[in-house]
């Protein structure tokens, strides 16, 4: 026991010094290299963990109840079972992407096919599907017309060349 | 960044966290973070926490990606000509550079701090973009959380975006440009959520195959045969990443790249074919 108290120690004052030999490192660059203000602190933590996050990560945590952070969130929750301040609203059990037969696979995105009876008109052969640019726009099936009113955002952008 | 954005049903103003990471990873400003990281090669950094977690958002990418994408090719897009802001014109070419000691970059997380080996330099624009649209997506999902609503937005950077919708509305259609007609559409996607980013080495262009996408192999721009690839994933930053190095890689080995990724694409040729993974076939129609 007392051995490996003493090499967690040992191991403990040797990430210390490491740190410290870092940074001593790190202050002695800093001279001829001054680095970047650091625009430290809790906030700038925070602001750099929603770079690149996951946002339907966030969305299906807090499906599962789990509360946000930060100030001012210590009350809430998306779904309360007591009922008071149930934020549960009807229509949420289609949330999960159960329409159409579509499903996310655990990749975090959901396509939805085309609105057409007929299918789509192109065959895959192994490793993947070909045609022509040229010939894409004819031979692809068109969706067909009609999306319900009202929409909250609009229901169509453009990737493009970048 | 060079980029409009557009975004449309996020109940949070995002303005000021584009700004924000613009002005810590563009490298067209010398005093950014990460134009100062940049001259610090060889020198540990201490850098403000988004550069670090783009840096290593970064690294994994090109891990993800077994190198074909790659933040270190920075050297080498300025000797391609591009040095400065794409509006302001390619400036004189250099030697062709050879990318690829993206694993010799060390990160200390505990100080956040970052060394560059000595002569290498990162270009973090393109992924830069897609972690910016992610934490947009991030925020504007937490927003609405906090109102008691479920998220609904479009968030669009320069054609790499993010797709949320509410249970009960239509998905939105995306429609892919065709690289060689920009004002035509070559194929749609409906999208419920999720990413979708495009990249190709006709967009950003200053002459005969020279463009912004380099072979880290080879220092020179990409010439794969590949001349535009839009791939769907849960991330734009993944997305992103993705679509060039299915451009670096060529068709048969990004097509294998995107299925051991679980994501869906999309790869036009220069011959002017147009190759997509199994699994988007159902899911294409014609862009009207």
């Amino acid at each position: 026991m007392a051995k490996s108290t003493n090499a967690a120690m040992a191991k403990l004052a040797l990430g210390i010094a490491g740190v410290a030999a870092l940074a001593g490192v790190t202050g002695r660059l800093a001279a001829a290299n001054p680095p970047p203000p650091v625009t430290g602190g809790a906030d700038a933590q925070q602001e750099a963990q929603t770079l690149g996050q996951d946002a339907a990560a966030l969305q299906r945590s807090l499906d599962q109840g789990q509360r946000l952070g930060g100030a001012g969130d210590d009350h809430f929750f998306f779904r309360d079972d007591e009922g008071e301040g149930d934020h549960e609203r009807e229509g949420d059990h289609e949330w999960e992407g159960d329409e159409e037969g579509e499903d996310d696979d655990g990749q975090g995105f959901v396509l939805v096919p085309p609105q057409s009876p007929n299918g789509s008109p192109l065959s895959a052969p192994q490793g993947g599907s070909q045609l022509q640019a040229s010939q894409a726009a004819s031979q692809l099936q068109s969706p067909q017309s009609g999306t319900p009113s009202q929409p909250v955002v609009p229901r169509r952008t453009r990737t493009r060349r970048s | 960044m060079n980029t409009l954005v557009e975004i449309t049903g996020a109940e949070v103003d995002l303005e000021p966290w584009f700004r924000r990471v613009e002005s810590v990873l563009t490298r067209f400003d010398p005093t950014s973070p990460l134009s100062q990281l940049n001259r610090a090669g060889g020198s540990w950094v201490l850098v403000p926490p988004l550069l670090y977690r783009a840096v290593a958002a970064a690294l994994e990418a090109a891990r993800e990606t077994g190198g074909a994408y790659d933040p270190t090719v920075l050297e080498a897009l300025e000797a391609a000509g591009y040095s400065r802001s794409f509006e302001l014109g390619p400036q004189a070419q250099g030697l062709a550079r050879p990318a690829g000691r993206w694993f010799a970059i060390t990160l200390e997380p505990r100080l956040g701090a970052i060394q560059l080996p000595p002569g290498v330099r990162l270009d973090l624009g393109g992924i830069g973009k897609g972690l910016a649209v992610d934490g947009a997506a991030w925020r504007a999902t937490r927003e609405a959380a906090r109102q008691g609503r479920r998220p609904s937005y479009v968030i669009n950077a320069g054609g790499d975006l993010a797709v949320q919708t509410a249970a009960g509305e239509p998905p939105v259609q995306v429609d892919i440009d065709d690289p060689f007609h920009p004002d035509r559409g070559l194929a749609s996607l409906r999208l419920r959520r999720g990413a979708v980013a495009t990249s190709s080495t006709l967009g950003r262009r200053w002459g005969e195959g020279l463009h912004h996408i380099i072979d880290p192999r080879t220092g020179r721009p990409a010439d794969s045969g590949i001349i535009a690839a839009t791939v769907v994933a849960g991330r734009v930053s993944q997305a992103e990443t993705l679509a060039k190095a299915c451009i670096v890689m060529g068709d048969e080995r990004g097509m294998r790249l995107l299925k051991s990724k679980g994501c869906q694409g999309l790869l036009v040729t220069g011959d002017g074919s147009v190759l997509f993974t199994p699994g988007l076939e159902d899911y294409l129609h014609a862009a009207v």
